[in-house]
């Protein structure tokens, strides 16, 4: 049972308040370990990061590096059962089929072990694309963010979200909601990022990848860039034949998003 | 559960049973605090990330014993960060101490570039220094946020030694009473 500091004796709560402000020395805080408790202190040091944290003002963002460290040093800590999935930021391409899987293990074996591999899995990668995001915004000093706006055409619905994207990182994020789930095997959709330091930008946009839309109120789909991006100027998704194009005809223009 | 949880997702559950998912988005949600929170209290800014670094190991280590009837997540996270930058400074020589309170006025200059909800508690610490005189007050914030001795802010400000502790105790005690679990009530 905790002692509670109020019923402390003087020297004690010196002692603590001494502790829990700037540290003791090794000899006083022997002596205040005398007078009580090391869990007793809990309440006046979790005062004083109330109070810390009160009066602390606007957070700053740590450096990139030290943030990858951490995570390092979070999986050496947990252990492999921590470590990301193997392809952590391919949610979307995670449910297209895979060709050389199919050759090597069988057309029926294969498919099934996809499907029950996706039926488990494809919740936890969504999430840890969300996840993956959210590092991304709270830790990319070049971050550029923008809404996506729908097109006229039809297919388009009421999509709405956001796009995020940092060329430092060459890393970036889709949040979509009211997107129509597709067919994979009648189309798909294509991320087209336009750069503009590159010769030609407005003809010629960047793959930012092929995806697929399944159901769930917002997906977060990653970017997967097929060339280094700088200076993103638009985002467009266009809906195109299964696995997508190298060059678009842009009659499915869905969406847009211009930093 | 304090207030400030009801509406944000408790991660340290999930990272203390190993969840990667959690780990990283508890990388995610609090560095920016743990890392704006040691730099204003460190005195060594050339060891701040191996500080950092030791503070996320001390979270994973402690995750389980996480109480959401106690405190808010981020309280506990900050009280751990605190731990150990006591820890450390307890090892380590004094900086001058003049040029801590100017490079700790001058910090506090700097643009940030994340938010957090604070939490609860905090807000109850922030009502619990509104009940504080103006001079008790900024003693409390020049001990717990820029982490100065009661020696050194007695040298910066000109206040006797015994009226700079008394102050701060009475600070850290108005506080705890505001903040103990069965005190209740939310703040408007």
């Amino acid at each position: 049972m905790s002692k509670p500091f109020t019923a402390w004796d003087e020297r004690a709560l010196e002692l603590a308040v001494e502790e829990v402000t700037h540290g003791l020395t090794r000899d006083a805080r022997d002596e205040l370990f005398a007078r009580i408790s090391p869990g007793d202190l809990e309440p006046l040091e979790q005062s004083a990061a109330a109070l810390n944290l009160a009066g602390l003002g606007q957070l700053e963002t740590p450096p990139a590096a030290l943030l990858r460290r951490l995570e390092a040093d979070a999986r050496a800590h947990f252990g492999p059962a921590a470590k990301p999935p193997a392809t952590p930021f391919h949610t979307a391409e995670a449910r297209r089929p895979r060709r050389w899987l199919l050759a090597a293990t069988g057309w029926l074996v294969a498919a099934g072990l996809l499907a029950a591999f996706l039926l488990r899995n494809l919740p936890e990668r969504a999430q840890d694309s969300a996840t993956r995001r959210e590092l991304l915004v709270a830790s990319a000093p070049d971050l550029v963010r923008a809404d996506w706006v729908a097109s006229a055409d039809p297919l388009a619905g009421g999509v709405s979200g956001d796009v995020v994207w940092s060329s430092a990182r060459q890393e970036g994020y889709m949040r979509f909601r009211d997107i129509a789930q597709n067919d994979p095997q009648r189309n798909q959709y294509q991320l087209w990022i336009f750069d503009q330091t590159r010769d030609e930008w407005e003809a010629k946009p960047i793959d930012g990848g092929v995806f697929d839309i399944g159901r769930g109120a917002e997906v977060v789909v990653p970017i997967d860039a097929k060339l280094e991006v700088r200076q993103a100027a638009l985002f467009a998704v266009t809906l195109e034949p299964p696995g997508g194009v190298v060059v678009s005809r842009r009659e499915h223009m869905l969406a847009t998003a211009t930093p | 559960m304090h207030a400030a949880q009801s509406n944000t997702e408790l991660l340290l559950p999930r990272v203390a049973r190993g969840e990667a998912d959690a780990v990283q988005a508890c990388i995610a949600r609090y560095s920016a605090l743990v890392w704006s929170l040691a730099k204003r209290l460190s005195r060594d800014v050339t060891a701040l990330e191996d500080l950092v670094q030791e503070i996320f190991i001390d979270i994973w280590k402690s995750a389980g014993r996480f109480d959401p009837s106690q405190a808010s997540e981020t309280t506990f996270i900050a009280t751990i960060a605190r731990r150990r930058v006591i820890d450390r400074q307890r090892q380590a020589a004094r900086a001058p101490k003049l040029e801590v309170v100017e490079e700790a006025s001058a910090s506090r200059e700097e643009p940030g570039f994340a938010q957090i909800d604070l939490g609860d508690e905090a807000r109850r610490a922030k009502a619990a220094l509104a009940l504080l005189k103006p001079e008790q007050r900024r003693l409390i914030l020049m001990a717990v946020v820029e982490g100065l001795t009661h020696a050194e802010i007695a040298t910066a400000t000109g206040i006797p030694l015994g009226t700079v502790k008394s102050h701060i105790r009475r600070g850290l005690e108005q506080t705890a009473e505001l903040l103990r679990p069965t005190a209740g009530g939310e703040l408007p």
